[in-house]
């Protein structure tokens, strides 16, 4: 007599579970992966803005007096760091922003970065930024949806299994990468 | 269960002090980091004696002035001296040279490299930079150059 096929039935278990599990990760890899693939487009991960600003020209040529005055006229804080990038030009970095003013023209542009919300954040795991444990996360995580893949064709036996229609899909989605490959040397 | 709800918090509020602390105790490395055995060389002596320096691997010190705002592929270092600076750039993805660098004191290495710009190049890139600044865009005032840059290897920023 055969014995019944309960391996089948252990693989759908782990699937439903696993799946479970990566459910979290995959909307951290999915929704970076769209905006993370349009890079070329945008900076996925940070807004930029500028905004002009106006004031009371500097005359005096010394670095340092334009500097105080600036800081007085915008009302700005002390600079993390501040440098001459070209004759006439005094640039002032700050947290998430700086300004670039021409002293004697009374003129300046504040540069903002601001992080992009939740964008930002799961860009940062996608890239491994982080580094450290979460290399090897990402990697658990990769090696979670290798067997989601693989468990995937098992599932089902039948007409709707591998052998049956599953076949078409799968041979689909093997070709779609073939092409690519074949299409951008 | 109450008692394993509180050693687990325990353990998360330790393990993020242990990651906050960490974090700002080092400088952020990008790519493949500086060399200890790297001569370092300041940037007002790449630009003014040029040809000492050409194909030599090198590091340079000082505030990050610019970061490619786009995918982080370049990184603007300001010289020792006013009005100098001088770029480090990689290939687009091989590393990302973060936008919150700038204004922080960064070590950066590379081959010193030369670049020269035709004038047709130069009025694009004048004409770019000026619609980027706002800027008036004369090209009677644009001509072919030279440009000097560090082919990245890795920088390491405070």
């Amino acid at each position: 007599m055969k014995r019944p096929r309960r391996w089948r039935a252990l693989l759908r278990q782990l699937h439903r579970d696993l799946g479970y599990l990566a459910f979290g990760l995959t909307l951290v890899y999915g929704i970076s992966g769209l905006a993370v693939n349009h890079m070329a487009d945008w900076n996925p991960s940070l807004r930029f803005s500028q905004h002009p600003l106006r004031f009371e020209p500097i005359h005096d040529p010394d670095p340092s007096a334009q500097l105080k005055s600036l800081q007085r006229q915008l009302r700005l804080p002390e600079p993390r760091a501040s440098v001459q990038p070209a004759e006439g030009e005094i640039q002032l970095f700050y947290e998430g922003y700086s300004i670039l003013a021409t002293p004697r023209l009374g003129e300046a542009t504040r540069y903002t970065t601001t992080p992009r919300p939740i964008l930002a954040q799961v860009n940062q795991l996608h890239l491994n930024h982080p580094k450290g444990w979460w290399t090897y996360a990402a990697d658990v995580y990769a090696l979670l949806l290798l067997f989601l893949a693989v468990s995937g064709l098992f599932m089902l036996r039948g007409p709707k299994g591998l052998l049956g229609r599953g076949k078409w899909f799968v041979g689909l989605g093997l070709l779609l990468p073939i092409v690519a490959w074949l299409s951008f040397p | 269960m109450q008692a394993l709800s509180s050693s687990l918090g325990a353990l998360l509020i330790s393990l993020s002090l242990v990651l906050s602390v960490n974090a700002e105790a080092r400088p952020q490395k990008v790519g493949q980091g500086v060399s200890e055995k790297t001569p370092e060389v300041k940037v007002s002596d790449l630009l003014e004696k040029p040809r000492d320096y050409l194909g030599k691997t090198v590091k340079v010190r000082g505030v990050v002035s610019g970061v490619c705002s786009h995918r982080g592929c370049w990184m603007k270092i300001a010289g020792d001296k006013p009005f100098q600076a001088i770029r480090i750039k990689v290939k687009d993805g091989a590393m990302v040279f973060p936008a919150d660098a700038k204004g922080k004191q960064a070590v950066a290495q590379g081959v010193f490299q030369e670049l020269k710009i035709s004038r047709e190049q130069a009025l694009r890139w004048a004409e770019h930079q000026a619609k980027m600044h706002h800027t008036t865009f004369d090209p009677e005032k644009v001509t072919a150059k030279t440009l000097y840059q560090l082919a990245g290897t890795g920088a390491e920023i405070e």
